[in-house]
């Protein structure tokens, strides 16, 4: 009986450490990169709002060349740019365009963060779950959890 | 120890007492670690080197036009097509946030500054990784050990090498340095006259647990990591001439009162073997073949230690104390008949000294104890004759002490001298320092016109050593009035030396030149080490005038000043304390 008990422990902390932990920092991982995008996107919007504003036709910009080099650069036309919408595709957009693209790919990136978030959410159950389990096994008796606030 | 230096085999030591085998584990997987992590962040270097250097003729070729087509960035995910202009014009950001607006040609020299540092550092990268390396590199050494230990000859063109859960990098380094083939176990049919010899119930018993069922065949049908269902057995393991030589890298060692043989090994590696005696093998593996095992396993455990630089430089007496301090095994020397090098024979020597000279302290202390007593209790004819004895004994006993701290004397001279060599031209600049220190102070002599002048005028009389005697004078007077400079100096002695002349001029003129005279000696030959010949030639001439208090406050910084320097000169610092005492 002990033995068999013990074997199960074991596999259930296996179960943790090799299957659930490293899906939860996979799945962090993965909103973080999306969360960047959302901010990439976030700062081009804002960049070209700023354009419109000041109605802005023509840009003198300095470019990194690498290891934070600068030279000077002229954009002689703003009004059109081209985007990144994805699978190293560019596409020319007029300015009302982008902004439409980019309204459009934020809140498709909003949707993947909350599905993340969820995904997260549900591993971190998973992982208080087979916790659980352990300590049944165990047979220890059950942290009470702390209702309401503390002050 | 002293058993095997008589039969050639070992004592028996249970590995459990030695060492706690997670520990070994950590510490290999700690060099492992760190050496995977230098090894990206070597990675990082080069592709900085390599970026820096495609920036240069980038910056270079672009002045060429003046303007160029390209595409501006507009953000991560957006661009303009635009064009470069101002080609000459770059800024260049030199830290902080701080830009500087330079040409094409100033910006290529400050890449190639970048590029000096960025190869300096590969440099330093790449020796950290030599000495890395240099842990790793100790297999060979394994083996070679072992080979001589056990009579046995690794023939590599028989041998191989066998990986099991290693590290890439380390299956390529020891493939590398060892001249051996990789082997691969055959698989699941534990009977067959395997590459190995024989397996037995030992490579069962490391491999897994002997009940576990499910596992038993799977074993051997790993070629590269022997996977049980439990742990992945990590570890390098020789083959050669019968006998297999496990060097495990983190391997989980049983927790059974396994007993181990140790070997003695060379003491410049801090390294050790254990050697499973076949014996006991046999006795193991009866159940399970029933043959007589040759089955060797060699624990080194190099990866315990912290081999650190100054660790390394030191002789090897030090050595020999200093891996007793860290690990909690004993390191063996070779038997003094093998190689008897002539510094072990020197430091053998230094020890029966050091052993009779303790004896001889003890055998002291116990004459003073004698004395004492006698002199409290009531004075009878025997003890009286039983003091005289006693004294008789002490003065012979002094005579040896003299002539072992003489011994000593001579044996510390020699090092002083080459010290004195290495740190010659460090030596010239003191001295000019001191001619400099010399000419202040002499102002400040003549301001103060008393009996020093007059002390310094007759010196210039009748010393023939006069600049001598003037740079010490002149000195001791700089020394006086900086004490804070002269604390700041590494070499602290010959200040000290110098330093104690002056008040003795002053009082006792016809003295000086006496004392003086083996003041330039003593400074010329004693380093920065506070050697015992310095502190003597110092007491030489100091005994007689200057107070002792004021000495020995300045020998006492000093000692703790160099005390962390010259470990090696400490056994002879009791000689003269105690002389000290005895006078």
């Amino acid at each position: 009986m002990d033995r068999f008990r013990q074997e199960k422990l074991q596999r259930y902390e296996e179960f943790i450490d090799k299957r659930l932990k490293p899906d939860l920092v996979h799945a962090i991982a993965e909103r973080d990169k999306v969360f960047e995008q959302q901010k990439t996107f976030s700062d081009l919007r804002k960049n070209i709002e700023n354009l419109e504003k000041n109605s802005v036709t023509s840009l003198r910009t300095l470019v990194n060349l690498g290891s934070e080099v600068y030279m000077q650069a002229d954009v002689p036309d703003t009004q059109r740019i081209f985007v990144d919408i994805g699978l190293g595709f560019h596409v020319e957009f007029t300015w009302s365009e982008a902004l439409n693209f980019i309204s459009q790919r934020e809140e498709r990136l909003a949707r993947q963060i909350e599905e993340y978030t969820r995904l997260i959410a549900s591993i971190k159950a998973q992982i208080k779950l087979v916790y659980e389990g352990i300590r049944e096994l165990l047979q220890l008796p059950a942290e009470r959890s702390v209702q309401g606030p503390v002050f | 120890m002293e058993e095997f230096a008589k039969k050639g085999t070992g004592t028996v030591t249970s590995l459990a007492e030695m060492f706690p085998a997670e520990d070994a584990q950590k510490a290999v997987k700690r060099v492992q670690e760190k050496l995977v992590e230098i090894q990206n962040e070597l990675h990082r270097v080069r592709r900085f080197i390599s970026d820096n250097s495609n920036l240069i003729s980038l910056v270079q070729k672009l002045p060429e036009q003046l303007h160029h087509n390209i595409i501006v960035p507009f953000g991560k995910a957006a661009f303009f097509p635009g064009r470069l202009i101002h080609t000459n014009e770059i800024m260049v950001l030199l830290g902080e946030g701080y830009y500087a607006e330079r040409t094409s040609k100033q910006t290529v020299e400050i890449l190639k500054r970048r590029g000096k540092v960025l190869e300096s550092q590969v440099g330093s990268l790449k020796a950290i990784m030599r000495d890395l390396k240099a842990e790793t590199s100790f297999f060979d050494s394994t083996a070679s050990e072992a080979a001589d230990l056990s009579g046995l000859s690794a023939n590599s063109s028989m041998s191989e090498v066998f990986f099991a859960g290693t590290a890439e990098f380390i299956t390529d380094q020891t493939l590398s340095i060892l001249s051996f083939k990789e082997g691969r176990l055959l698989g699941r049919y534990f009977r067959l006259p395997q590459i190995s010899g024989w397996l037995n119930a030992r490579d069962w018993e490391f491999m897994g647990s002997e009940n576990d069922d499910e596992a038993k065949g799977s074993y051997l049908t790993l070629d590269k990591t022997w996977n049980c269902s439990k742990k992945v057995l990590s570890g390098v393991y020789f083959h050669f001439q019968n006998s297999l030589l496990a060097t495990p890298l983190g391997m989980q060692l049983g927790t059974s009162s396994r007993k181990w043989i140790e070997v003695p090994w060379r003491v410049e590696t801090p390294c050790f073997l254990s050697v499973l005696p076949p014996k006991e093998l046999a006795a193991d593996s009866q159940s399970m073949s029933g043959r007589q095992a040759d089955l060797f396993m060699v624990q080194y455990q190099e990866g315990l230690l912290e081999i650190t630089e100054d660790y390394m430089e030191e002789n090897s007496t030090e050595r020999e104390s200093e891996s007793g301090r860290f690990l909690p095994l004993v390191v063996f020397c070779p038997p003094k008949e093998d190689a008897p090098s002539s510094s072990e024979a020197d430091k053998a020597k230094v020890s029966v000294e050091d052993e009779e000279y303790a004896r001889i302290m003890s055998r002291l202390d116990e004459l003073e104890k004698e004395e004492l007593e006698a002199e409290c209790g009531n004075e009878t004819a025997e003890e009286n004759e039983q003091v005289a004895v006693d004294d008789e004994e002490y003065a012979r006993l002094m005579s040896r002490l003299d002539e072992l701290e003489e011994e000593e004397l001579e044996a510390e001279d020699e090092k002083i001298k080459d010290d004195f060599n290495k740190l010659s031209d460090q030596k010239s600049l003191d001295t000019n320092l001191r001619h400099s220190e010399g000419y202040q102070s002499r102002e400040l002599l003549e301001q103060t016109k008393d009996k020093k002048s007059a002390s310094e005028e007759f010196l210039s009389k009748c010393d023939p050593q006069k600049d001598l005697t003037d740079q010490l004078n002149c000195m001791g007077l700089a020394v006086q009035s900086v004490p804070e400079d002269e604390k700041s100096h590494g070499k602290s002695l010959p200040h000290n030396v110098i330093k104690s002349s002056p008040p003795e001029k002053a009082l006792m003129l016809p003295e000086v030149k006496e004392n003086v005279q083996p003041a330039p000696l003593s400074r010329s030959e004693v380093p920065a080490q506070s050697s015992k010949p310095g502190f003597d030639a110092q007491k030489a001439f100091t005994g007689s005038i200057i107070e002792h208090t004021h000495n020995t406050h300045i020998n006492s910084s000093q000692e703790s000043a160099t005390s962390s320097q010259s470990p090696s000169s400490q056994p002879s610092k009791p000689v003269s304390r105690f002389k000290m005492q005895r006078r």
